[in-house]
């Protein structure tokens, strides 16, 4: 039988709890969203199956759980991912500080040359924003290659387009760099 | 409404007794009475200050007790989640051959007082003891052997710790035990017997804080310098709990009761729980002896006025001695309980040296120092099973002297049980959980607890159950802070919040995180997981699977 797909990824979300990495997921690989999401507990994954170029290109996400004590397993899928997208929430001034802590983690336990995207989620809430972009663009502009997005991980009222666009792209770009890395 | 409720049903039992505030000396005994005489009781008896009140609302209300020791739980977590309350620095328990003996007090006391005591536990959890819970949490432990020793050396201050850490004991127990008073001691003990386990583990591993701090070049050095460290924690802790007891006046029966006689008396009676198996048993009989407690038959002179409170203590003695002929299967089960006991003290709130009170990393690494070593033989033993994972378990004892009847430690043996013993430290600060640790799972829990069954709609803010949640995870927080709040345990709590009264619910949820796996699980220790797994698979190819073998 013929390959489902062309090229398999492996995407890894991590950061802070609750920052919405399960909601991000979801939204990516379901396209939805309810406000009934719980908390991970250890990790999951969800697949999705993407076209890109004409290619097949099934990128299999790894949801963690962000609680810190969870890290010793969350850890060890870092390194059989080709891409970590980290998640922070833009209402939330802490996770975003702690995505210095992710990076830290990530050089310590992903393999050399992994591509990370930084992602501020809750872009919907804008009013409660506490992390300006400049700030993230500025605090992270080492990530040359990555990608800066914000997405809104749910739907913040009617004409509002859902984030999962954002996500798709960042994802895109991401498999892209992957595949030719 | 519950508490005052259970009061009434206390009340019914020993109101009286809860409410006696010893004087600090007489207090301990009355207050190890206290708290040996009912879960719930017994913790409220410890505060004297408020036992008039307490008294009274012990009588109306017995579940609250529990509810408050959550509460205080919940509010010595957000207050001193730091300070590792369960943590108490009271290396008694460790200290050996004196801790024991008090410890078999404290547990007289309990079962004796328990029944009449749970009303006036109540009444002192619900007077303002946050503080004292988190405290009480630590002290519960080491309130015991601090007791023990207290009583061994004849202070009258651990009186008034050890009546807080009782209160606690008796409110939690009260909960799941009122039920059970009905019923009989036996499933007070069940309850008590798997948090007994932690908060024997947490006293010892107060005394192994302590002894790293400071004491603990002393301790391993020579055994008995530990001993003696614990001896004067606990009478720190003592004179701590001693003042506010004072303000508190013991009830007319307490103080007629006096204070350095009863507790000579009650001494013995601890003397005799000492011992795990003791222990346990008494605990058990104790346990028992609450609901039983009034039923017990007490000494005509304690059947008086005062005598109501000198029942409840004695009743809790006589109710050690009774409970084992009246109760031999709870005894069983109060064994059974006792390998896993550390609860006990959680539920007891014996109120934390607040003197004392370590940084979350070292009560931590007394914690663990704890779970490798068990003053008791027995313990150990159940110690051993519930931390295989952790290194060096059987060195629990390493710190302590031998008992006199066994020859000493060579010079060598000692420098390599301290090595031993540093080498746990060590490890146990790796895992450690620091304060920042520890409040970072307070807003986990703020973050998880909207987002437990979302769909049921009763645990997110404003809903029936989101505050009930919260207490509980929290209380268990600060009642184990070396397994903290792990993301799963909040939905475990949701359920066990749906089908049991808030403070069934806490013991029951304590309990059963107690257990090994579970623990294992949430410690995320990966370790043990494998290893029990590992277990699992090697017992299954004897049954089964001989491909698996291969």
């Amino acid at each position: 039988m013929a390959k489902a797909y062309d090229h398999l990824f492996k995407l890894l979300l991590i950061g802070d709890s609750g920052v919405g990495k399960t909601c991000l997921i979801i939204r990516f690989a379901e396209d939805n969203f309810n406000n009934t999401y719980i908390s991970t507990i250890g990790i999951d994954f969800k697949i999705r199956t993407v076209d890109i170029e004409g290619k097949k290109i099934k990128l299999q996400v790894w949801d963690t759980a962000g609680q810190e004590r969870f890290k010793t397993i969350t850890t060890a899928y870092y390194r059989g991912a080709m891409g970590i997208i980290l998640v922070y929430d833009i209402t939330d001034e802490k996770s975003f500080e702690n995505i210095q802590n992710w990076m830290k983690s990530i050089k310590e336990n992903a393999s050399a040359g992994v591509e990370r995207l930084l992602l501020g989620n809750k872009c919907d809430m804008e009013a409660k924003r506490k992390v300006q972009k400049e700030q993230a663009d500025k605090a992270f502009s080492s990530l040359a290659r990555d990608i800066l997005l914000k997405s809104g991980g749910r739907r913040s009222g009617n004409g509002n387009k859902p984030p999962s666009t954002d996500l798709k792209t960042c994802d895109k770009k991401n498999t892209n760099k992957c595949s030719l890395g | 409404m519950v508490g005052p409720e259970d009061a009434g049903a206390c009340s019914g039992r020993n109101p009286k007794l809860l409410p006696v505030p010893a004087p600090d000396p007489v207090g301990q005994d009355r207050k190890v009475i206290r708290a040996t005489g009912g879960f719930g009781g017994g913790v409220g008896a410890v505060e004297p200050p408020e036992e008039a009140d307490e008294e009274e609302e012990a009588d109306e209300e017995e579940e609250t007790p529990p509810r408050q020791l959550l509460q205080r739980y919940l509010a010595a977590a957000g207050e001193q989640l730091e300070p590792g309350l369960c943590y108490c620095p009271l290396p008694a328990g460790q200290a050996g051959a004196p801790p024991p003996s008090a410890a078999p007090r404290s547990d007289a006391c309990l079962l004796g007082s328990g029944s009449k005591h749970r009303g006036a536990e109540v009444a002192d959890g619900r007077a303002p003891r946050h503080e004292g819970m988190t405290n009480g949490d630590s002290g519960f432990l080491p309130g015991r052997d601090c007791r023990d020793l207290e009583e061994a050396r004849g202070l009258a201050r651990a009186g008034g710790r050890e009546s807080r850490r009782r209160r606690p004991y008796g409110r939690l127990r009260l909960e799941g035990p009122g039920d059970e008073d009905a019923d009989g001691a036996g499933s007070p003990s069940d309850w008590a017997s798997p948090l007994e386990d932690p908060l024997r583990s947490c006293c010892l591993v107060a005394a192994d804080a302590q002894e790293p701090e400071g004491a603990g070049s002393d301790s391993g050095d020579s055994p008995a310098s530990s001993c003696s460290s614990s001896e004067d924690s606990e009478q720190r802790g003592v004179g701590a709990g001693g003042p506010e007891e004072g303000a508190p006046p013991a009830t007319s029966a307490e103080r007629t009761n006096g204070g350095a006689e009863p507790r000579l008396g009650f001494s013995d009676i601890h003397f005799n729980s000492r011992n795990t198996f003791q222990v346990s048993r008494g605990q058990s009989a104790r346990d028992h002896l609450p609901p039983a407690g009034p039923p017990v038959p007490l000494p005509a002179a304690e059947q008086g006025p005062a005598g109501a409170s000198a029942r409840a203590r004695r009743s809790g003695g006589f109710a050690d001695f009774f409970t084992r002929n009246l109760f031999p299967k709870r005894t069983k089960e109060l064994k059974s309980v006792v390998h896993s006991a550390p609860g006990w003290k959680l539920f007891g709130k014996v109120p934390p040296r607040e003197n004392l009170q370590k940084t979350s990393k070292i009560i931590q690494q007394e914690y663990e120092a704890r779970t490798g070593r068990t003053c008791k033989p027995p313990p150990q033993s159940s110690r051993r099973k519930n931390f295989e994972f952790e290194p060096l378990s059987t060195t629990a004892l390493i710190l302590e002297d031998r008992p006199s009847n066994l020859p000493a430690k060579s010079v060598e043996e000692a420098l390599r049980h301290r090595q031993e013993y540093d080498e746990m430290v060590a490890e146990a600060k790796k895992r450690g959980v620091s304060v920042a640790d520890r409040e970072a799972s307070l807003e986990l829990i703020k973050l998880d607890i909207s987002r437990t069954f979302p769909s049921l709609y009763i645990f997110q803010k404003g809903g029936p159950y989101h505050d009930v949640l919260h207490s509980i995870l929290g209380a268990y927080t600060c009642y184990r802070p070396d397994v903290g709040y792990v993301q799963g345990m909040s939905f475990i709590a949701a359920v066990l919040i749906l089908n049991l009264e808030e403070a069934d619910a806490f013991i029951a949820f304590a309990n059963l995180l107690n257990k090994p796996c579970q623990l294992a699980f949430f410690r995320v220790d990966h370790s043990m997981v494998f290893a029990s797994v590992m277990k699992d698979i090697k017992e299954g190819d004897k049954n089964s699977s001989p491909a698996l073998k291969s």
